[in-house]
């Protein structure tokens, strides 16, 4: 092998093999688990893939997946603009300008479930912070957690607020590497800022946005922490997220076949989304 | 002037009401920490002038349950702060080949998109089958299989993002040395990680953090000793309820080791040398 | 011309990089080098300063002991009025180690203060070790089932909630100790003494699996001042035509107390207070305040568990689930129009904030929930309803549903469906254990009378509640009860008035009912309540009506007994329930 090759592999090959040794015996024992029914007290029989098929008339699949689908759009359209915003802005010179990057990077540090208990307290309805200020502002009262579509708001809140700074870092970075020169021919040029932002910047840190996006778009598909103390999937199942509803049904229900096979439904399709997405963004990831 | 001051103050009035976004949460468990059991539900915001703060929610922490939120800390600034520096090392240098080199037998962009999918896996699907591997292990109450789930689980991320990095590097740079006669190793760690210090500092900040903050594996994988924080701050919810304001301290104490360490590594994520300074001078 | 410069610049700025490199790349590792020895020197500072880990243990102990100040002499008084069974002779367990398994509340927290509280004393009279393992709440149960079931076999003993008593039975993991009852080595408990719902919940199939502690019920509780003040009771009679009933009996008598004192502001603090306030958010406790009012109308009394009397959930002959016949549907829809004399944000409250609208801010005229209340309201940091505080049994009914014939059955008499239970948290002890004689040890020990009563006074934050023979003055209870009320106030803390009240509201409600909910035990039970929990959800915020919301659910139970295979949940169902055994609720 020549030289190139073999540091082509040893650059590669560590993160590989760390991941696949301890991989490979939980995905092939979780597929194996996804077509038997194993029940306690007795040794898992397989079953086929009855698992799989139950899954398309389980009404809480469909309940799950469109409120935890919805969750990902409406969570990372807002905080895609915003947490680019915040990390141009960070260029900016301004006394405080450290001490910003480090107070607004502090909510992803946040334990998710401190988060969720604590919002209980913040969403509190007969008299928290938030609809104190309402009601003192607009007199309203807002029921954050016992009206199904308020209670959706609530978690995107959430969410936005923690997830933001994740988004945040990765733009920042990305914004260090980006060459000056085009900036300067811009100035030279008589662009505005924002000019030179549209046409400049987004272009360039096009892939940085697009990563940071998709593995937040993946995140967000994975919903638990939060949900878990605040509604708890409420009211009704309104709010239960396709995770939420994995483990219920994998932890407390200990139906561990069903939990695999929800969890492999969800591999199958992010899988097959992600290849017809990747054939668009060839441009973007094509080396 | 006009235009410019207005714009000005604008970008003020925004960094300051981000700034207050992101720091609402925090003010408020810190407060609420320092009220009597009777105001957690209260709507009082400024202490001394609404309530009467009280230490008893600290003291009683540190007495009844400092043993174990000392255990909690210690375990997961071990946990997390290894974790995220093999995450860096080896998702930095995984990320290095996919932006420099041509893979023929699968190609890049399939490579790339395993690595996503890694995250597609919730943890749930692999908790027991984890819990099983680190059973047969011997590693079951211990923090080194904290360490190994959650670098085999965030590497994904250090990977993707420094690749991104490394992909902005001029490959010229590192061509030119390459024609010197520089092993690709050398390369990469003289000219090409300097560099990319942002990405570096920014992907070992997302893992430490993702680390810090997991708590399925944390629960599954420790009984007692190897306890991490996201579980202490868990336990304060019980058959009566949950101790809101336990939840209050604990969050303060979890939150600030993870500060300290932004606070410390956030110069990084602006480097002193970008690279349009060297691209100019050329 | 260019060839040279380029070189020297490149290497110029090579060796500016380089050398920049090399200091920054110390300096990085330096500063998080320092980061972490900073942070672990605070932590170990702040760990001696804590002193070392058993000594905030033994402080607490302490504490606990010095705040209740007349702890010595009354635990001699304590000693002396209980007729304690003569004293067996203790046998040791030299090295061995019980791990015990139980809800993460440190030491002064609910089940979890109980075993540290008598750790010392136990370790020191069996010279055996002792150690609490904390599980956060939420995962008490998959982390215990996790344990067993990969073999990791840390737990010796675990303190569960009934609903987890099915999955350990059927899987083997769990050991009966009707043997170790039997044996004289071991202290003994008298299981006569303990309420026959908590009875049944420890038991499978006739035989004991579990060693009762907890008397988990619920109760209604009001306000004594609302209800004494003569210028409301002339209101309320003016308006409903009859007296303030004090207690409420039946749940339409609730509703009516509940519609008039909502609305208005009845505590002089300018703001309207609430008819009642309860915890019905879903994935918390929703269901048992729901099986609290659709019980008295579902469960037919009857002197054995036969199919037609004292069942509530399912047909024990055909597995025929029975949560949308006429009984539950009438709970069901007893409890929407209940709903509506509260908060609207009480759909989103878990226990913890309609504690504190009842107790702490005390907003709420009236509400039905665990024995805890009674307990929180005593303390003067988190009540405002000390002494104003009264307790009475569940409301009953004069009809019931009649599943023989069909219809509904009416009484002259009130029925009175008592005891409906929470997790009702026991021990049991695991097979896999190498200990299981020191583990039975610690258990019976705790169920002796005098652990018993300290356990429910004496520990503040026990979380347990009363319900043993132990915890009943003879005066509240018929002559029956080997309690002692002065203890109740001098050493639980409790109001006189409170504590009258709230005891014999236990009394009634678990040895004067005329029958009792069975407990889901079955495995699968998880699976069933959460069930019932979404479409009792579901009907609350208006999505759906009692029926459907119940028919809907009676559809998942069949569809998950059928999956878990219906003859299967059948004799599991038969033998969690004891069909077929007498009723003994009378003492």
């Amino acid at each position: 092998m020549s030289k190139e090759e073999r540091a082509k592999y040893f650059f590669l090959l560590p993160a590989v093999v760390l991941i696949l040794s301890f991989l490979i015996f939980p995905l092939i024992y979780s597929a194996y688990l996804s077509v038997t029914d194993w029940q306690i007290g007795k040794a898992p029989e397989i079953i086929g893939f009855s698992n799989y098929l139950k899954v398309f008339t389980d009404r809480r699949v469909h309940n799950a997946l469109s409120f935890t689908l919805l969750f990902m759009v409406f969570t990372i359209l807002i905080e895609t603009p915003f947490a680019l915003g915040v990390a141009v802005l960070s260029q900016l010179r301004f006394p405080g300008n450290t001490i910003f990057k480090v107070i607004f990077t502090a909510p992803f540090f946040t334990s998710p479930i401190a988060l969720s208990y604590l919002s209980i307290t913040i969403f509190y309805e007969e008299g928290g912070p938030l609809n104190n200020l309402l009601k003192l502002l607009f007199n309203i009262k807002i029921p954050w957690i016992s009206n199904p579509d308020y209670a959706f708001l609530s978690l995107c809140l959430i969410d936005i607020w923690q997830w933001t700074p994740f988004l945040y870092i990765i733009f920042l970075a990305g914004l260090q590497s980006l060459p000056r020169e085009p900036y300067e021919a811009a100035t030279i040029d008589g662009a505005s800022s924002f000019q030179a932002f549209r046409y400049i910047t987004i272009p360039l840190l096009m892939p940085v946005i697009l990563t940071g996006m998709l593995l937040k778009m993946i995140e967000s598909l994975k919903v638990f922490d939060i949900i878990y103390a605040l509604t708890g999937g409420g009211p009704g199942i309104s709010t239960e997220s396709y995770t939420m509803y994995i483990y219920k049904t994998g932890f407390r229900f200990f139906r561990l076949g069903y939990a695999a096979s929800l969890s492999y439904i969800l591999l199958i399709i992010l899988m097959i989304l992600f290849t017809v997405l990747a054939f668009r963004l060839r441009k973007v990831y094509y080396e | 002037m006009k235009r410019k001051s207005i714009k000005r103050i604008l970008t003020y009035a925004f960094v300051i009401l981000a700034g207050v976004w992101a720091i609402f949460p925090f003010y408020w468990a810190l407060t609420t920490s320092f009220k009597s059991k009777v105001d957690v539900f209260k709507p009082l915001f400024i202490p001394f002038i609404q309530f009467e703060p009280t230490l008893e929610n600290w003291i009683n922490e540190a007495m009844l349950r400092g043993d174990v939120i000392i255990l909690g800390l210690r375990n997961s600034i071990i946990a997390s702060l290894t974790s995220a520096t093999l995450c860096v090392i080896l998702g930095g240098m995984a990320g290095y080949a996919l932006a420099r080199f041509r893979f023929e037998k699968w190609k890049n962009r399939d490579i790339i998109i395993w690595f996503f999918s890694l995250r597609f896996l919730p943890p749930i699907a692999v908790s027991i089958p984890f819990f099983l591997i680190f059973m047969n292990l011997g590693l079951i109450d211990n923090v080194v299989s904290l360490i190994l789930a959650y670098t085999v689980f965030f590497i994904p991320f250090s990977t993707l993002v420094l690749r991104d990095i490394f992909k902005g590097i001029p490959v010229e740079l590192e061509e030119s040395a390459l024609v010197d006669g520089c092993s690709r190793i050398s390369i990469f760690r003289r000219i090409t990680l300097p560099l990319a210090a942002p990405g570096l500092v920014a992907a070992f900040i997302i893992c430490f953090a993702l680390a810090w903050n997991e708590f399925l594996f944390a629960l599954i994988l420790t009984y007692r000793n190897a306890t991490t924080i996201p579980v202490v701050i868990a336990g304060a919810e019980h058959s009566q309820g949950v101790d809101f304001w336990y939840i209050c301290t604990r969050s303060i104490i979890a939150i600030t080791p993870p500060v300290v360490l932004a606070t410390i590594v956030q110069r990084w994520l602006v480097t002193g040398l970008t690279l349009g300074a060297v691209r100019g001078a050329r | 011309m260019s060839e040279p410069k380029k070189d020297s610049r490149k290497s110029s700025i090579k060796d500016q990089k380089r050398g920049l490199s090399r200091r920054e790349a110390l300096t990085t590792t330096g500063k998080i080098a320092i980061t972490a020895v900073v942070t672990a020197a605070v932590a170990g500072v702040g760990g001696y300063l804590l002193g070392s880990a058993p000594a905030p243990r033994e402080t607490v102990t302490q504490t606990v002991r010095e705040t209740v100040t007349k702890t010595e002499t009354i635990t001699k008084t304590i000693t002396a009025t209980i007729a304690t069974p003569p004293t067996t002779p203790t046998i040791t367990f030299e090295g061995a180690t019980v791990n015990v398994a139980c809800m993460a509340g440190g030491p002064e927290g609910p089940h979890s203060s109980v075993l540290y509280y008598f750790k010392d004393q136990w370790e020191k009279l069996t010279k055996a070790r002792l150690n609490v393992i904390e599980i956060p709440f939420g995962e008490l149960h998959e982390k215990v089932l996790t344990d067993a079931v990969t073999g990791a076999a840390v737990y010796d003993v675990a303190k569960i909630c009934a609903t987890s008593l099915g999955d350990l039975v059927i899987g083997g993991y769990v050991i009966s100790v009707d043997d170790y009852m039997r044996d004289p080595r071991f202290p003994k408990w008298n299981p006569d003494d303990v309420p026959e719902p908590v009875k049944r919940c420890v038991m499978w199939g006739g035989k004991w699996y579990g060693i009762p502690e907890d008397c988990d019920g619920i109760y209604l509780y009001y306000r004594r001042d609302l209800w004494e003040t003569p210028d409301y009771r002339k209101r309320f009679k003016d308006k409903y035509g009859y007296e303030l009933p004090d207690p409420p009996k039946t749940w339409d008598e609730v509703k009516d107390c509940a519609e008039f004192f909502n609305g208005w502001d009845w505590n002089g603090d300018g703001e309207p207070e609430y008819g009642l306030c309860q915890s019905l958010k879903v994935g918390a406790q929703a269901w048992f305040k729901y099986l609290a009012v659709a019980a008295c109308y579902s469960v037919m009394p009857g002197p054995v568990v036969d199919r037609y009397h004292n069942v509530f959930h399912f047909d024990p002959e055909t597995m025929e689930p029975l949560i949308n016949t006429p009984g539950p549907i009438r709970g069901l829809e007893k409890l929407i129009e209940l709903s509506k004399y509260g908060p609207e944000a009480m759909l989103g409250w878990d226990i913890g904030p309609s504690w504190d609208f009842f107790v702490t801010k005390g907003k709420a005229a009236l509400t039905w929930d665990w024995g805890d209340i009674a307990r929180m309201a005593q303390d003067p940091k988190r009540s405002v309803i000390k002494g104003k505080l009264k307790a009475a049994p569940l409301p009953g009914s004069f009809e019931v549903w009649d599943r023989e014939t069909k219809q509904w059955k009416k009484f002259d008499k009130l029925v009175r469906c008592g005891n409906i239970l929470g997790c009702d948290w026991f021990y049991v002890i695991l097979k896999h254990s190498k200990n299981k004689e020191a583990a039975y040890h610690l258990c019976s020990w705790l169920a002796a009378p005098e652990e018993l009563f300290k356990t429910v006074t004496v520990i503040w934050g026990s979380g347990v509640d009363p319900g043993w023979r132990i915890h009943f003055p003879p005066e509240l209870s018929d002559g029956w009860g080997t309690g002692n009320l002065r203890e109740w106030i001098t050493v639980g803390g409790y109001d006189e008035n409170d504590a009258k009240s709230f005891l014999r509201a236990v009394y009634e409600q678990y040895f004067k009912s005329d029958t009792f909910l069975e407990y889901l035990k079955i495995p699968g039970a998880p699976e069933l309540m959460d069930s019932l929990d979404i479409h009792i959800n579901e009907a609350l915020v208006g999505k759906k009506t009692a029926k459907e919301a119940l028919d809907l659910c009676a559809e998942d139970w069949r569809r998950i007994t059928e999956e878990r295979g219906r003859e299967q949940m059948k004799k599991w169902y038969q033998e969690s329930i004891g069909y077929g055994l007498p009723v003994k609720i009378r003492p």
